[in-house]
């Protein structure tokens, strides 16, 4: 017969949740995140015939909404746009629940500058709190590639926020 | 023991993905080398700021949320057209079928021969008038259709000669080979007035060894 898939229902609450702060990290805007993680919980949900037996709900979504942040943020450079800028128009509304996208902007521009891959991985790992082994499973990739990414993201960010100073050229670290 | 023999465990400490052990070899290295110990003070720093921005987001309430069958429901809606609507489109594409099936074809007349014809047999033409040259091909009259048909080329042309001049296209080539090949399936080597076609293609030719005009 095959191997049997996975169809039980998640706990949509909490996912939804873990979801939304995913794309909130990575597309930096409450509406487009609202936007995003609606459109990856569906896909998801649709796609729930493929999902492997040992895979958890949560890796399975987080998968659909890390592409669908790709989209997005592949559409806004298309038009010539990023979106940090929209946070700057003068509609946008102050809110007190998303005072955590404001705090540090600094650390989150230079996180939203790396490139795609490194953006991802850096995100998965400290600001959603995924393994290594998670992360791989998220984006479908090997584990090494994800360790790879994420040390080249991080010595970026050592090379912009360290306090010793420069990067040390002469040391690969 | 030299800082390059700890520049995979800075790697491993800067993804957070060292082990215990290895941890307390780094931490006892630090001590000594300053370098090092600048490094993991970096990234010491970065994680700390990466923490509180993890904490900061963990605290953000998200906004309501369809659950995915409220969403797919909506979205079916859109997109799958009511069933009316559907029983509409079959019923056309049943009007459209019937119509391709039972629209008048044309007469035999007025069909190309092009692919009916090409099994006649070539024989010579008993009547000179039915049959006209062109400088390559021969024509003969066909009695059932009463169209002229192309039998066969009078100049065999070898595959590598270009048709139409320039450089040789492989589809062009396979044109002529394909054309007296299936003139060979009706060639009657019996009847010695059929021999007038190239039969340099011919299993038993005398003139196979010698592709070119035949007179």
């Amino acid at each position: 017969m095959g191997e049997r898939r996975n169809t039980d229902e998640p706990d949509f609450a909490a996912l939804s949740g873990r979801i939304y702060r995913l794309c909130l990290a990575l597309l930096r805007r409450e509406d487009a995140a609202a936007d995003a993680a609606q459109e990856a919980l569906t896909r998801a949900w649709l796609r729930r015939g493929k999902k492997r037996t040992g895979v958890d709900w949560w890796t399975w979504s987080a998968g659909f909404a890390v592409r669908v942040c790709r989209e997005v943020i592949r559409a806004r450079r298309f038009e010539g746009r990023d979106l940090s800028d929209d946070t700057k128009t003068p509609g946008h509304a102050v809110d007190d629940a998303a005072s955590g996208l404001r705090s540090d902007p600094d650390l989150q521009t230079a996180i939203h500058a790396l490139p795609n891959r490194q953006r991802e991985v850096t995100v998965l790992r400290f600001l959603v709190g995924q393994s290594i082994r998670e992360v791989a499973a998220t984006l479908d990739c090997p584990e090494g590639t994800v360790k790879s990414n994420l040390f080249k993201a991080v010595r970026t960010l050592r090379g912009r926020f360290g306090v010793s100073g420069a990067v040390d050229e002469l040391r690969n670290v | 023991m030299s800082c390059e023999t700890f520049e995979p465990l800075l790697a491993d400490y800067a993804t957070g993905t060292l082990p215990d052990l290895p941890r307390a070899r780094l931490l006892e290295h630090i001590r000594e080398c300053p370098a090092c110990a600048a490094v993991v003070r970096d990234y010491d720093s970065l994680h700390q700021r990466l923490a509180r921005l993890r904490h900061s987001l963990d605290l953000i309430e998200p906004p309501y949320v369809l659950t995915p069958m409220e969403a797919a429901s909506k979205k079916r809606h859109l997109t799958m057209p009511r069933p009316f609507v559907r029983a509409a489109g079959w019923a056309f594409a049943a009007v459209i079928g019937m119509a391709i099936l039972l629209w008048p074809t044309k007469t035999g007349n007025e069909r190309t021969p092009a692919v009916v014809e090409l099994s006649i047999t070539a024989t010579r033409p008993s009547s000179p008038s039915k049959v006209h040259r062109t400088p390559r091909f021969w024509y003969q009259k066909s009695p059932r259709t009463g169209s002229e048909l192309r039998v066969a080329a009078r100049t065999p042309r070898l595959v590598t000669q270009p048709r139409f001049g320039g450089s040789a296209s492989p589809i062009r080539r396979l044109a002529t080979p394909r054309l007296i090949l299936k003139k060979r399936r009706s060639i009657r080597h019996d009847q010695p007035q059929s021999h007038h076609l190239p039969e340099c293609l011919a299993p038993d030719c005398r003139d196979r060894e010698k592709p070119g005009r035949h007179t």
